[in-house]
């Protein structure tokens, strides 16, 4: 606010300085200035100008407007006159949107102007000025500005008659020109039905048409004739997403940055484009690998469809497949969203794109004060010349040419003429009293008709001059108010949109209502009010949902969650059938609901509260058609499981300074079904979950520092969390540093956990230390070490027989890339080793991989050995063969002409005497060149045997799979 | 209020119901063990309340048994009830239990926990029993609960979310509890398909890689498998089983094998810049050199100066040949070779700046990328 106020004053004192300043000309005690107007709009059908001005205090303003064309005869014509009562202003600056058609207004348009404005929305080629007048209601003051306006002849912006010629030309390789031959039937038609007649010509390679509504030239569009359809659709589509191209920006037709930019929001490309991506994939085998649960023959069918519904993004997106004909807990789903983030990115692009084109129109500004201000100033300086010139030639002292107007030249001159005539004739008369030369007479009578001639002419010549005064003046005028419009313009830019965005640093964490709110000026009115804005997200349909670690922490939901932005906080709620899956993979259904606020951050604090509950469903007790028949007498017997169990939750995420973060949740569950007794068993902490986690950076290092803590008590229940940590509590606490310009990489973490699910309680811990380097001269090196351990008290051994656990994983890579001008070699080594010790029985399990890889422009080789090697002690391995196992693969891949994919290798493992398993496979791709159509396939070949005693089995399997994109665009016109 | 009437509905349900006893003989009250974990305990810590005018002797039996599962524990035991209510749990029982499996029964008895799932338990009392017959009526109550995992597995190694070059990684994991070499464990691993999380990866998606039996903390993922696929996200975990019996398991971690760092992401030959057009909404990549469209309308020539700030805002010493830009009117195109010219740090961001004549500024920010890392 202070910035923004600076800000204001800085440009309040740079424009003072200037001479003829907008500020120089209002009254000292004028209760309003600076009064400024943009050019006439549509949205929605609708007719609205925007109004600004500085007010000395909140009042009420009754507004008058009235818009002249200004013709070349120096004639004008009143095309709207609208006055309106009742509106707001309050203290600096304001904008008022005073809209044609609203209860507190009349407005007389003229009809055919009328016409032709909405028939382009823009107006009409030509010159304007637009008289305003600001009233205070309250103490009767008016204030009075004439604006001038013009729109150009040539029609560079995107206007809503674009989507239609776009339409007729399509979008291909025929020149514009060959097109517009041959569719001009349909051109005329186009324009026919918006009321317009165009008349089409060739120039120098360009198409023109100029546009007539009625009698009112709308302008000239400009198609280039020798560019292809394609190229042209192209570059109008950056044309709508283009300040520049506006042509908005020369000083004789400026608008204001904010109309310009909502002009731009009304015609944006963004929100008119169907994008869907639409795949289907069949995989077929004559079996399946050892150990997989997938069918391997099977039918896939994904779509992704992002489309704009009544200007919000939207994303609809569905996956089916035939492998959940045999399961319980099925994988397909559909999901209907509303795509927020497109429309946050959508609303920071529009503050990011306005704060820089604002610092661009600033510089521009001082080019044009230099530029124009010296133009006046020579004009000035032409025009004094001219004057004094004018003034001593004619003997004229009427203080400039204020006083002057054309009639009285005239009498100046004439009775400076009439003047000499009369002495030419007084000589003559005393000549003739004096001298009898007769014949003289008749020449001095010719002699006072010349002068009386050269009197006249000298007028006309005077007037010629004084024309040019006068033409002079206005010039002088005219950049004036340009210079000084344009300056206003600037200044509510700035007072109006910059001032309030320009400090926006954390984008990131301000809801898309916030960014609204604060960018109101830039968006058009629909979008700032409309409820969407407000919308943080909308699903329906079935989607995995988050809200917090102990409510809803990622299940599947089928229902609907919506939250939504209230200003302070950001409100929220779910309703659906939430699903519990257990490991094997059994479905539990739970009717669930859900409400959260979470309040706007505060000093980097924020703060939230979460209600869920929950339910077992109906086809879990067997209610409806799916139950199981296991539950009987629900009603009656068994009051704790059917009644809802509510979770109260509070969640917290916080920052101090710049390099600590801090989040936590405390959450509590209840049964209110529950009896009394047998709540008296348990404790209030029991019921209780919460964690607690902070990272921090350590300032002026790279050394960062994270830590935790987690605590669920024995009670706490949520029957529909994925997994529930009842009864434990866990601590870690990691470190992490980049040391040597980021050469070195340090890691060191360790987790301690308690259990208290059994009749004892168990902990165990579990240590991991990792270094790394980064260099692109020598090979890079990583380092990791894990060790784990159980740890048990005497007394608890003593109760129960135990085991203790300890073991350690290793794992070790290094890498090392070779680069050449058309190719690139690179090596990559991993080692891992895991050993464990539980009483005395040790397991050691180890593998070793090497692989190169070959790179060039578009193809690539890679081959691959490794060796894994298991010491399972007196364990049972299910394939003791493969315990002791060497394995080696290649591939090689690249591209075969300009659009067809190929990848080909083979794999060979030797476990146990002689080769174990081996196998090939070639995969394929191939993008249509005039289709968005790809289309993919792949075939496997393998034979292998999973004891030394079986007999060999050979696996055939193959897929293929069609993916096609639609782009769509969808016209708002 | 709600409480007042509340209180006020149970009384005279109550007192219907003790009419009831009254009546019908006899009432099994679970109320201790409503919502409450089943233990060795607790397991006869209910009430009979008997209506009737004298003792009975009564058989009891208890039955616990499992939603989507053969498991069952089941117990019966005679005794004598009096009038009024009779506490079984105070009463000295020890009852005869049998159980489906003898691993239910260690689990039970040794462990004092139940397998994880939604399991009933009801118990049946029957009055007036003798010599193993009784033609009074059965009366009986039942409770449901649900027990949780009962213990947690932890996945150690590939880390949550890690890249990973290998196609066979090893998988570890390590466990907390009192009787390690009995457990076998399953080791799954899962596609995740777009729209899904982990969780949501590993429950619903049948598994690529399933094996179970294991008696190892650590499995590489074998060479007889499916085979994993590149850039693939998977979905790991790990489930205990006690002598066939699911007890818990790990949460659920994610790995992606990749190929390497920044490979083909980045185009080499990217695409001209126009500067003034350019708003920095996006990341965009500079692979050793930038190439930048001016297009300049307003003079028939103008020098633009460029200025280079590194991500901390300080100014980057330009070579000359670089530093100044020659325009002409109309459209220029021009390409900075940082690679050869003006060597800047690999992936670090960067921002140029470019100023007119005019003194308009123009600002691209850009993130360079050295051209030897990549591939080409």
């Amino acid at each position: 606010m202070r910035g923004a106020f600076i800000h204001m004053l800085l440009l309040i004192i740079v424009f003072s300085g200037n001479e003829g300043s907008a500020y120089g000309q209002n009254p000292p005690d004028s209760f309003f200035s600076l009064l400024h107007c943009d050019a006439v709009y549509i949205e929605s059908g609708n007719l609205f100008e925007d109004v600004y001005f500085m007010s000395a205090g909140a009042t009420k303003v009754s507004i008058s407007l009235k818009l002249y064309e200004l013709k070349a005869t120096n004639d004008s014509i009143l095309l709207y006159s609208v006055s309106g009562t009742d509106f707001e202003a309050g203290r600096g600056a304001n904008r008022l949107t005073v809209p044609f058609k609203d209860r507190r207004v009349k407005a007389n348009i003229r009809e055919d102007w009328l016409g032709a404005f909405k028939s382009i929305e823009r107006m009409p080629a030509g010159n304007y000025a637009c008289i305003i007048q600001v009233k205070n209601t309250d103490a009767g003051k008016d204030y009075t500005e004439r604006i001038l306006l013009s729109s150009d002849t040539l029609i560079t912006e995107y206007t809503r008659l674009d989507g239609g010629i776009g339409r007729i030309l399509g979008n291909g390789s025929i020149k514009v020109s060959k097109v517009l031959d041959s569719k001009s039937a349909v051109l005329e038609r186009y324009y026919q039905k918006k009321g317009i007649a165009c008349s089409r010509r060739s120039e120098a390679g360009k198409e023109l048409l100029d546009l007539y509504y009625g009698s009112w030239y709308l302008g000239r569009k400009e198609l280039p004739s020798d560019m292809t359809t394609g190229q042209y659709a192209q570059s109008s589509d950056a044309l709508r997403n283009n300040l520049d191209a506006t042509g908005k920006d020369a000083l004789s037709d400026y608008h204001s940055l904010l109309s310009r930019f909502r002009d731009m929001q009304n015609t944006s490309k963004e929100n008119t484009e169907l994008v869907a991506d639409i795949s289907l994939s069949g995989n077929f085998a004559n079996g399946q690998e050892p150990n997989s649960g997938l069918s391997n023959n099977y039918y896939e069918g994904r779509a992704d469809v992002e489309l704009p519904l009544f200007d919000i993004p939207v994303q609809v997106s569905g996956f089916y497949t035939t492998q959940d004909m045999h399961r319980q807990a099925k994988a397909s789903y559909i999901h209907f969203r509303y795509d927020a983030e497109k429309a946050r990115e959508q609303m920071l692009k529009l503050i990011s794109g306005f704060n820089n084109k604002y610092s661009q129109a600033l510089t521009k500004g001082s080019g044009y004060d230099l530029i124009y201000g010296q133009f006046v100033a020579k004009l000035q300086q032409e025009k004094d010349r001219s004057l004094a010139n004018f003034t001593k030639q004619y003997g004229i002292d009427e203080n400039g040419l204020s006083g002057l107007s054309e009639e009285r030249l005239q009498q100046i001159v004439t009775e400076r003429a009439e003047q000499q005539g009369q002495k030419l004739t007084d000589s003559l008369k005393n000549k003739a009293d004096t001298s009898a030369i007769a014949n003289n007479l008749n020449d001095k009578k010719d002699k006072a008709l010349a002068a009386k001639q050269q009197a006249e002419e000298k007028y006309e010549k005077a007037k010629e001059q004084y024309q040019k005064l006068l033409e002079l003046q206005q010039k002088i005028d005219k950049y004036k108010a340009l210079l000084e419009q344009y300056k206003k313009s600037n200044f509510y830019d700035s007072a109006m949109a910059y001032g309030k965005i320009k400090d926006l640093k954390n984008y990131e964490n301000m809801s898309c209502k916030d960014m609204a709110k604060k960018a109101a000026s830039l968006l058009p009115e629909s979008k700032t009010k409309g409820m969407v804005t407000g919308l943080v997200n909308f699903d329906a349909g079935m989607f995995p949902k988050y809200v917090s670690d102990y409510t809803m922490s990622g299940q599947m939901m089928k229902g609907l969650d919506m939250s939504y932005d209230i200003g302070f906080a950001t409100v929220g709620g779910s309703y659906g059938k939430m699903e519990y899956i257990d490991r094997n993979g059994n479905v539990e259904g739970y009717k669930a609901y859900s409400g959260r606020i979470e309040f706007k951050p505060v000093v980097k604090q924020t703060f939230g509260f979460v209600y869920y509950g929950y339910s077992p469903g109906k086809s879990l007790l067997g209610g409806g058609s799916g139950g199981d028949g296991f539950f009987k007498d629900v009603d009656v017997s068994m009051p704790s499981f059917r009644n809802p169990v509510s979770i109260l939750s509070a969640t917290y995420k916080g920052e101090i300074g710049d390099n600590v973060t801090l989040s936590g949740e405390y959450a509590f569950s209840d049964k209110p079904g529950q009896s009394d007794e047998a709540k008296e068993q348990v404790m209030f902490m029991d019921k209780s979950a919460y964690n607690f986690k902070a990272a921090a950076m350590i300032p002026q290092t790279d050394i960062e520092i994270e830590s935790g803590y987690e605590h669920a008590g024995k009670a706490f229940e949520n029957n529909t969390l994925p997994v529930l940590l009842a009864g434990t509590d866990r601590l870690f606490i990691k470190t992490k540093g980049d040391f040597f310009r980021n050469f070195l990489t340090l890691g060191a973490e360790y987790n301690y956990l308690i259990q208290k699910s059994f009749y004892s309680k168990g902990s165990n811990s579990k240590w991991g230390f990792d270094i790394a380097t980064h260099s692109r001269r020598y090979p890079s090196v990583a380092l990791s070490y894990k060790p784990f351990s159980t740890f048990r008290s005497f007394n608890d051994t003593l109760n129960i027989a135990q085991k203790p656990i300890s073991g350690e994983v290793w794992t070790g890579k290094a890498n090392y890339q070779i680069k050449r001008q058309d190719r690139a070699i690179r090596f990559t080594l991993i080692y891992s080793r895991n050993s464990s010790t539980d009483d005395t029985i040790q397991y050691k399990s180890s593998t070793a991989q090497l692989s190169t890889m070959l790179s060039k422009k578009t193809t690539m080789l890679m081959v691959n050995i490794g060796h894994s090697n298991i010491d399972a002690g007196s364990y049972e391995t299910a394939y003791p063969i493969y315990n002791n196992s060497w394995f080696a693969n290649a591939s090689l891949g690249g591209m075969v002409g300009e659009s067809i994919q190929l990848t080909g290798g083979i794999d060979i493992t030797k476990a146990g005497p002689g080769i174990s398993k081996y196998g090939c496979f070639v995969s394929s791709g191939y993008a249509f060149k005039k289709l968005p159509l790809t289309i993919r396939g792949n075939f496997r070949y393998s034979n292998f045997r999973m004891a030394e005693t079986t007999s060999r089995q050979q696996l055939v399997s193959g897929g293929i799979e069609l993916s096609w994109r639609i782009k769509e665009k969808l016209y708002t016109d | 209020m709600k409480r007042i009437t509340g209180f006020i509905v149970s009384i005279v349900l109550l007192l219907g119901s003790a009419a009831a006893y009254a009546q019908n003989g006899l009432f099994v009250n679970m109320a201790f063990l409503d919502g409450i974990a089943v233990t060795p305990d607790n397991l006869l810590n209910y009430q009979v309340q008997s209506g009737l005018t004298k003792a009975t002797h009564a058989l009891v039996t208890g039955t616990i048994r499992y939603r989507n599962s053969t498991m069952r524990i089941s117990y019966r035991f005679e005794c004598n009830l009096q009038p009024g209510i009779n506490n079984l749990s105070t009463a000295g029982i020890r009852p005869a239990m049998v159980y489906s499996e003898p691993a239910l029964r260690e689990l039970f008895e040794q462990y004092k926990v139940l397998p994880q799932g939604i399991y009933e338990y009801c118990v049946e009392v029957t009055p007036n029993f003798s010599s193993g017959e009784s033609t009074s009526e059965k009366y009986n109550e039942c409770v449901y609960h649900k027990s949780e995992d009962i213990f947690l597995i932890n996945l150690i190694d590939p880390d949550n979310d890690a890249k990973i070059y290998e196609y066979n990684p090893m998988l570890s994991w390590t466990v907390n509890y009192p009787f390690a070499s009995e457990l076998k464990y399953r080791l799954r691993v899962a596609e995740i398909k777009e729209g899904q999380n982990t969780t949501v990866a590993i429950n619903r998606n049948n598994p690529v890689y399933d094996e179970k039996n294991l008696m190892q903390m650590s499995q590489v993922y074998p060479v007889y498998a499916k085979p994993l696929q590149l850039n693939q996200p998977y979905a790991w975990t790990v489930d205990a089983y006690y002598k066939g019996i699911l007890l818990g398991g790990a949460e659920t971690w994610k790995f992606t094998i990749i190929e390497d760092s920044l490979l083909a992401a980045i185009n080499t030959n990217p695409s001209y810049v126009d500067v003034q057009r350019e708003q920095g909404i996006y990341t965009m990549y500079a692979p050793g050199l930038l190439k930048l469209k001016y297009d300049l309308k307003d003079l028939k020539t103008d020098t633009l100066q460029i200025g280079l700030l590194d991500n901390e805002g300080k100014t980057v010493k330009m070579n000359k040949g670089l530093s100044i830009l020659d325009a002409k009117y109309g459209d220029n195109r021009f390409i900075l070779n940082f690679h050869e010219e003006q060597p800047l740090k690999h992936l670090q961001q960067y921002t140029l700046t470019i100023t007119s004549q005019t003194g308009r500024i123009y600002k691209i920010s850009f993130k360079y990328v050295n051209p030897e890392l990549i591939r080409k």
